[in-house]
């Protein structure tokens, strides 16, 4: 399979009155096309803020310290951050190449702008068609994502939809110019668990149809176990784990991967809403990251000496199973 | 807007009619004391005019369909029926009040706009101090500077609307050159202070919607920086801008009095003032009736715009 994205040590700073966020620290993953991997992780973990660095959109009291986003377009490789954040070739792959689709749908839309407004933006600017072609697409897309009555819906305002019709018409907008790879920030969050399951199919359909690639974020193993078949599991800002969907449920590596599987009983029933809450311990907060493996005050097989003192790096154990844990690491490193 | 007005104006004649005595009386007293005897038959003939020996709601009708005639009665102290002192008076109260408001908001929204966009840079800071200050200083203060410093550096005196040769003249081109080498003083004097509000209003509305999701949608769309700008937050921000429209008009006017005092402007405000002070309660109820029109008029059309700028009212 060919490769599509690369990061590598991703690191994002915010800069804030109490002082300096570590949001994400030095992240790696890759996507192939075709492929959908899945970054899962608690709440404050980094993986909005990750989504968003690959395509630069970041809030603007961000810095992004470190790192590549190596987007193969056919033979080229563009790396994203070397470009200019507000430049005209970034706004060409923006929308086009990579979109992105977010877990509120009725804050990510403009109230004041009906769906079918805010959908042709997005092709008039990346096709040559015009208004009424535009409006055709933007028709089509919608019946396309399951939206009964696109012809007349797409004068609607956003309040008007309904939750799961929104994310739908959010899908629409994002997939209006094919792009290669979608970005879905935790896009089922919000929806109640049978729209769940109706946007996750939609997606995966849509993945087909399309043959793109997706990212998708979400601190839901549940909604991991339904789509992905590659999965990044973050903490603190890191990559812990990387592997593909049956090595993680089946042969998890690191203690926080065996964690977070723990924390839900039944990870083959479909549907599952469970919240990653049960570990021991909380999260350490971004401000005063822990020494050594950011993981050790919580860790079952914590080390003492070792763990808090030196920090993993991520290591491949087998083909395509990457672990950052001493546990793995050979002594005397 | 029709009931509204006719209730607004059952509540204007109450008001004028509150104070003891009425104004035939102190008419003839007034006109005694000067040593002019008014005859009879004239005060009868005004005494059937406006049934002053009637009861409230008689006198209310007389005057109520009086005003659709066009007649608004007669004011005892300058000895004129009301109609011919009123319209220039609220003609140039309406042209202050009007321009003031533009001034108001192409001001504001210019530095609200780059304040919000250039955060904490140092003209968002100074534009953050100048506000304040012009929050701050009473109007009729900025207007005793400003024709201070008008007289001592310019050498013409700024007060009034008109020169003292055109104050009377028919008007001509001559006479509104005069006029706009006046105006912009009021106009400053009466709009700093709504101005450095707007520009408060503005700014934290735009911070606000910049930092919205779907500023970030927009974004990740491909959409230019600008064309964001403009087309969603812009326009979000306004909604609470256009609300301002309906009160922010009446203030002007009414606010303005002092102002309009102090820079001896021939508006509205003090001819009000000087009408209540004397009880000429036809020439201050025609004033007052006129006030709460245009107020009930700057919030319809604050409604209409709001609803053409936000949907969520117009489906409502
Ligand atoms: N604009 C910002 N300013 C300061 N800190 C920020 C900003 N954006 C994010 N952070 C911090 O960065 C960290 C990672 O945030 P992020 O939104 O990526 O978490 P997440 O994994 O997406 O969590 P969730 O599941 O709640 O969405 C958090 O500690 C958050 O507080
Ligand atoms: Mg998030």
């Amino acid at each position: 399979m060919s490769k599509l994205l690369e990061v590598k040590n991703l690191t994002v700073n915010f800069n804030t009155a109490e002082g300096i966020v570590r949001a994400v620290r030095g992240v790696d993953f890759e996507v192939d096309k075709n492929q959908v991997l899945g970054i899962v992780g608690e709440s404050g973990c980094g993986k909005s803020v990750t989504a968003r660095a690959v395509l630069n959109v970041l809030a603007s009291n961000s810095e992004i310290m470190n790192g590549e986003v190596i987007y193969h377009k056919n033979n080229e490789k563009i790396d994203l951050l070397k470009l200019d954040k507000d430049g005209k070739e970034i706004r060409k792959i923006r929308g086009k190449e990579i979109s992105m689709i977010f877990q509120e749908p009725m804050t990510s839309f403009s109230p004041v702008h009906t769906v079918g407004n805010q959908i042709m933006e997005a092709i008039l600017l990346h096709t040559g068609l015009d208004k009424k072609e535009a409006r055709q697409r933007a028709i089509s897309i919608l019946e396309e994502v399951g939206i009964p009555e696109a012809q007349s819906r797409i004068d609607d305002y956003p309040y008007q939809l309904s939750g799961g019709m929104r994310q739908r018409a959010m899908i629409a907008m994002a997939l209006s110019c094919e792009p290669s790879l979608l970005l879905a920030d935790e896009p089922t969050t919000a929806l109640d668990v049978t729209i769940q399951a109706q946007i996750l199919d939609l997606m995966r359909d849509m993945k087909e149809e399309f043959g793109m690639s997706i990212i998708i974020i979400t601190h839901d193993i549940g909604v991991i176990a339904e789509i992905a078949d590659q999965v990044a599991v973050m903490y603190l800002g890191r990559v812990v784990e990387e592997a593909s969907v049956d090595d993680i449920f089946y042969d998890p590596k690191h203690p926080y991967t065996r964690a977070l599987l723990k924390s839900i009983p039944k990870i083959t029933k479909k549907d599952q809403k469970e919240k990653l809450l049960s570990i021991e311990g909380t999260v350490p907060d971004a401000y005063n990251i822990p020494s050594g493996c950011t993981f050790h005050n919580r860790c079952e097989e914590y080390m003492a000496g070792r763990c808090d003192k030196i920090q993993p790096e991520l290591i491949e154990i087998s083909p395509s199973h990457k672990v950052a844990c001493l546990l793995y690491e050979k002594e005397g490193d | 807007m029709v009931p509204t007005i006719l209730v607004l104006s059952i509540v204007v004649f109450v008001i004028i009619q509150l104070p003891p005595g009425d104004w035939l009386t102190s008419y003839v007293a007034g006109m005694r004391a000067a040593g002019d005897e008014v005859s009879p038959e004239r005060i009868d003939i005004l005494r059937e005019r406006y049934g002053f020996d009637q009861p409230m709601h008689v006198k209310y009708f007389k005057w109520i369909t009086g005003i659709f005639r066009g007649d608004f009665g007669f004011s005892f102290s300058w000895n004129k029926p009301v109609g011919e002192l009123i319209w220039s008076r609220m003609g140039l109260t309406l042209l202050v009040s009007i321009s003031t408001l533009i001034f108001t908001w192409i001001v504001s929204f210019a530095i609200g706009l780059y304040s919000a966009t250039h955060q904490y840079s140092i003209g968002d800071y100074l534009a953050t101090f100048i506000g304040f200050i012009g929050l701050a200083t009473p109007n009729f203060m900025l207007a005793l500077i400003l024709m201070y410093l008008s007289f001592e550096f310019f050498g013409y005196s700024i007060s009034g609307l008109f020169s003292y040769e055109y104050a009377n003249a028919p008007w001509s081109i001559a006479k509104l050159i005069d006029l706009l080498k006046h105006l912009w003083i009021p106009i400053i004097v009466s709009g700093t202070a709504g101005t450095a509000g707007l520009i408060r209003i503005l700014r934290a509305n735009l911070l606000d919607e910049l930092g919205k999701p779907y500023v970030v949608t927009a974004k990740t769309k491909g959409v230019s920086n600008l064309k964001i700008l403009f087309k969603y937050p812009v326009r979000i921000a306004l909604i609470p801008f256009i609300s301002t429209v309906g009160w922010t008009f009446a203030s002007l006017i009414s606010g303005s009095v002092i102002t309009a005092i102090v820079l001896n402007l021939p508006t509205a405000g003090p001819m009000l003032l000087q009408a209540l002070k004397t009880q000429d309660m036809y020439l201050a109820g025609s004033f007052i009736f006129f006030l709460s029109i245009l107020t009930v008029i700057g919030t319809l059309v604050s409604d209409i715009l709001l609803a053409i700028v936000d949907p969520r009212i117009r489906y409502k």
